[in-house]
């Protein structure tokens, strides 16, 4: 089933003020994708999300469920399941009885509801937790049980609001391999809301990044990384950040990007300074180079070249890695040459 | 070998002690009151207190019958005023408490706002426009009188307002999501929920039922109808006072109630252990 | 001739006919067919517990036997205090019940505020009402309170009166006789205290403002005069009196109740030799002392020959609620009536410990009887002729209460007797002259 959302807006009155969380949206999910709604503090990613699920009305413009209109549908008539960020899980009953709890509430069957919980609870790997309550289980089996929750009704569309963002770093990775994985496996239609770009470049079929209630890109992630439309798609994709330059010869006027990976170490190049910082993570080496104007670009150095703080070195780059945006607009102009 | 720490035990014992003194000042009266109810009348007035009765006066238990041959009666309308209240207070409070935590209509914080301002009137204030209300009702000598009134307490109502707002939108989100609307969501998720609260609630609404003097008197004028304080009231005379009756109906009087706050204790503490409500 | 004749025979036939038809006679009530009477109950508000309550029930219980037409409910409404303020509270609400107890001083409210009914007209009656010489019959002491004017508003009911309660076994012991004045008191008193044992020879209740009260009068002082409405007890006697009681508590041989609120049970323990109390709290003696000593009861003591000693209690009022029918009314006057049979009103005496309201029934054998065999009840009869209330004054009991305000800061020297008792005087006139 594909979502369309049709020039939404989302206003309200706060101290007085209008606030426009979500500024005429257009988009549209396509069946068995999974999408992340993705942007910073702020940008109107949940509450898009809360107005997919009903919890929240649009001021203006229509969200369809396929063909049909549900924009003044209430939440419970939507069929959909939704994963909280804190994972609201009914702290007085089982894991067990928190699954069933929607099941509960449509009226299905004691024998058939028995199995659909047992069915989903071995989907997400907790048939052994069913027994306790959620404050004897960690974080991350929670979520599981969250989702689990969400699930077991069988819906349209699955909503996950920063599911992520409660667990420490290392759960992180498995969660959302996990989630992936079982969204995969039921292909159902998903959509989740992220500040982490690097959680979203991972596991979505296409990012849907947005700023201050305004859509700023759609893309699947690869594309969104190689070719930003804008600045802030630019600089908001990518650790380390793009290198943003101005001022330079050759792009008078005009703002240049080039990523940390595309800069490489050579005898001669567009770049040129001292190497002021130097970090190892890992695999990687990171590490700071300032030109003679005060400007630094961060990149890597690689294995073969043996580099040293304090070393001058020259950075070159390929054309068709730099990005050229417009200064007033921010909006991508074309290649390098 | 093992060494006892002297500071550990010296603290231990200095703790038991003041706690222990605490303890025995808050039971003393009530022992008092167990012994007294078990001496004869000449045992009662002496100088030092005689503290064991020999032979213990069971019978005065019996004689209290034969001062407040209707003792029986008010101990039965006890139960039933203060448990028909209590629950009536606990509906009450629940769907008013939902309704100012999670409901939105216009006025509410204002209602909510005035009705709390009303805890600021004197009950004595408050006691004669009652008592004309329940006369005019026609419900003078009823149980009604003696219900109804009590039926909503607007401390139970902030109390429990207040355990409502601390549970997360998250959850009534999700409990919609999951086909759960605003009623039932109430009644099974947040009441569960707020089981401390609510257990409080009740307690208290049970001790002031039970205990509750000036209202039943000048609402009840027939033994049918009277409450247990006021069946107190008979074992005071004109010229003196019977100590071991009195202090024999104050026994049964008290004891339903002790024994109510040994069962509810171990409630209380496993509500507040169990609560684990996270996010 | 003719029109003599005529005169003569129509004189004849007015006397005829007011032979004839007895329910035409002026006294009787309006609206009262006795021959066609219909059942009525009648509530009656007292604050009566234990074996008073079954006293009067015993009364109510007669009363039914020979009385088809009226049932009566009794209802126990709490101490005299709250009783009174049920009165209060259900005359707003027009619910008042048809009888209740009153103290001497509600009587007096009540009727100023015209609460309660006159009884002549139901005394009065032929049918219902009773004889001159039944009321006549009547205490002399309680008709003061009863009276206002010529007509009763009140009868009373339960009363009381200072006795002298004594432990025979510690007098005979020391040889001391029984005092019958004040002043063999104080003898006994000094006799009887013993330091080494704790003993205190007399005791008053905490209430003593009535010992007080009787002294004053013994020695021929007044209370309150109700023709310029002010008190007078300020005077040389009330001085005397207030310094004899503050004497006797300040010295070694005096004390009070205190912090066991009455004697009974600070005399059942054998702490104090005697002391003076309501006739009222027999029963608490009885009970606290429970055969431990021998002890008595004796007429309070006089001075100079003058026995004069206080009643308290109640009197039953007959409300006037304009709900009430006239039927109710006079069959709530009927039961009233009632306890003034001497039968009647000496098994209650018997039954409550209260003193006998009529001479009748102090007289009647069965209670001649019941005193011999209770001699301790005696005294509390014997002391019927010399008792007297204070003044029945509507703001006696406010009077009262500074009165005895006074009398503790004159007891714990935070005054002297004459500027505390000025003070009183004065106190007291102020709340007279505010009026209610």
């Amino acid at each position: 089933m594909d979502v369309h959302l049709k020039n939404i807006t989302m206003s309200f009155q706060s101290a007085g003020s209008n606030v426009i969380a979500v500024n005429n949206f257009s988009a549209t999910i396509k069946s068995g994708e999974m999408v992340s709604l993705l942007g910073p503090s702020g940008c109107g990613k949940s509450t898009t999300l809360m107005m997919l699920a009903g919890l929240y009305r649009p001021t203006e413009g229509q969200i369809f469920f396929g063909d049909t209109d549900v924009t003044k549908v209430d939440a419970e008539k939507r069929g959909i399941g939704m994963v909280f960020q804190n994972y609201a899980l009914y702290p007085h009953m089982s894991v067990y009885k928190n699954i069933m709890f929607p099941l509960k509430m449509m009226k299905v069957k004691k024998p058939e509801a028995n199995k659909k919980v047992e069915e989903v609870a071995r989907l997400v790997q907790i048939e052994h937790l069913l027994d306790r309550k959620p404050a004897q289980l960690s974080g991350g089996q929670q979520q599981r049980v969250a989702i689990a929750r969400a699930l077991v009704k069988e819906p349209k569309l699955l909503l996950l609001d920063e599911p992520l963002s409660n667990l420490d770093a290392r759960l992180r990775l498995e969660t959302r391999e996990e989630i992936r994985r079982i969204q995969l496996k039921v292909g159902i239609t998903a959509v989740f809301v992220t500040h982490d770009q690097e959680e979203a470049m991972s596991i979505s079929d296409r990012i849907i990044l947005m700023k201050d209630g305004l859509l700023q890109q759609v893309s699947p992630p690869q594309e969104m990384y190689r070719r930003p439309v804008n600045v802030f798609a630019a600089e908001f994709i990518g650790n380390p950040p793009i290198n943003m330059l101005d001022n330079l010869p050759d792009y008078g006027g005009k703002l240049v990007g080039i990523r940390a990976e595309h800069f490489h170490v050579s005898d001669a190049g567009m770049f040129q300074g001292e190497v002021t910082h130097m970090e190892t993570i890992g695999r990687d080496t990171l590490i700071r180079v300032t030109g003679a104007n005060g400007v630094s670009v961060r990149t890597f150095a690689d294995a073969e070249t043996r580099v040293r703080l304090g070393d001058a070195v020259h950075l070159s780059v390929k054309p068709e890695n730099i990005h050229v945006f417009d200064k007033t607009s921010g909006e991508r102009v074309g290649e390098g040459a | 070998m093992k060494t006892i720490n002297w500071k550990d035990v010296i603290k231990k014992a200095v703790i038991y002690l003041i706690v222990g003194s605490g303890a025995l000042l808050m039971i003393v009266p009530f022992l008092w009151m167990l012994s007294s109810s078990l001496q004869t009348s000449h045992q009662v007035n002496l100088r030092p207190p005689v503290w064991f009765p020999n032979p213990p006066q069971w019978g005065n238990y019996q004689r209290i019958l034969h001062y407040a041959p209707y003792f029986p009666r008010y101990f039965l309308n006890n139960i039933i005023v203060a448990s028909v209240g209590t629950i009536l207070e606990l509906s009450t409070s629940i769907l008013a408490a939902f309704a100012f935590s999670r409901l939105k209509f216009w006025g509410r914080d204002v209602v909510f706002y005035i009705l709390l301002a009303t805890m600021m009137i004197p009950a004595e204030i408050m006691l004669i426009p009652n008592f004309l209300t329940i006369v005019r009702l026609g419900w003078l000598d009823t149980y009604q009188a003696l219900i109804i009134p009590w039926s909503a307490s607007i401390l139970s109502i902030f109390l429990l307002r207040q355990f409502f707002l601390g549970i997360p939108d998250s959850l009534s989100h999700a409990a919609k999501v999951d086909g759960c609307r605003n009623f039932r969501f109430l009644w099974a998720v947040m009441v569960p929920l707020a089981r401390p609260a609510l257990v409080t609630i009740a307690l208290l609404s049970i001790i002031s039922s039970w205990n509750a003097f000036l209202w039943p008197l000048i609402v009840t004028n027939s033994h049918n109808m009277r409450t247990l304080p006021l069946g107190l009231a008979l074992f005071r005379g004109e010229a003196g006072t019977f100590f071991e009756l009195l202090m024999a109906a104050s026994v049964v009087v008290v004891l339903p109630m002790v024994i109510l706050f040994v069962i509810m204790q171990k409630h209380i503490v496993a509500s507040v252990s169990r609560s684990g409500l996270k996010g | 001739m003719k029109k003599v004749l005529m005169a003569v025979a129509g004189v004849l036939l007015m006397f005829a006919l007011a032979a004839c038809g007895g329910n035409d006679s002026a006294d009787s009530i309006d609206g009262f067919d006795p021959d066609n009477r219909s059942v009525v109950e009648i509530e009656f508000w007292h604050a009566m517990t234990g074996a008073h309550e079954e006293g009067i029930q015993r009364i109510i219980d007669a009363f039914h036997a020979q009385n088809p037409y009226v049932r009566v409910n009794a209802m126990f409404q709490g101490n005299y205090g709250q009783l009174s303020n049920q009165i209060m509270l259900n005359d707003l609400a027009n619910n008042l019940p048809h009888i209740a107890q009153a103290t001497v001083s509600d009587v007096t409210r009540y009727m100023v505020d015209g609460m309660i009914l006159s009884l002549n007209m139901f005394m009065n009656d032929p049918n219902v009402g009773i004889s001159q010489a039944e009321l006549n019959d009547i205490g002399a002491g309680f008709r003061a309170t009863s009276v206002f004017d010529g007509e009763w508003y009140s009868l009373p009911f339960s009363k009381s009166v200072r006795v002298l309660f004594y432990n025979r076994d510690m007098f005979n012991a020391a040889g001391v006789a029984v005092p019958g004045t004040w002043a063999e008191l104080l003898v006994a008193a000094e006799a009887l205290t013993n330091e080494d044992e704790g003993i205190v020879g007399f005791s008053f209740e905490n209430a003593h403002d009535m010992e007080f009260v009787a002294k004053l009068f013994q020695l021929g002082g007044t209370y309150l005069d109700e023709d310029t409405n002010e008190t007078v007890f300020a005077s040389q006697a009330g001085i005397d009196a207030m310094r004899f009681v503050m004497d006797l508590i300040n010295s070694p041989y005096g004390r009070t109740a205190g912090a066991d609120g009455f004697n009974s049970g600070v005399f059942g323990r054998g702490d104090i030799a005697m002391y003076i109390g309501s006739s009222a709290g027999l029963p608490h003696v009885t009970g606290a002392v429970a055969d431990t000593f021998d002890w008595g009861v004796a007429p309070t003591p006089s001075t100079n020959g003058n026995r004069a000693v206080e009643f308290a209690g109640n009197d039953l009022v007959l409300f006037d609620n304009s709900n009430h029918s006239l039927e109710e009314r006079i069959g709530a006057w009927e039961f009233m009536a009632f306890t003034l049979r001497p039968e009647i009103a000496a098994q209650w005496a018997i039954d409550s410990g209260y003193v006998p309201v009529t001479y009748a029934a102090a007289e009647l054998p069965m209670f001649q009887n019941f005193l011999a065999a209770n001699p301790r009840a005696a005294a509390a009869t014997y002391s019927l002729p010399y008792g007297f209330f204070r003044t029945r004054h509507v703001q006696g009991g406010a009077v009262r209460t500074i009165l005895m305000e006074e009398m503790d800061e004159i007891r714990f020297e935070i005054t002297t007797i004459e500027a505390g008792m000025a003070r009183a005087q004065q106190r007291a006139n102020e709340e007279l002259a505010r009026g209610r």
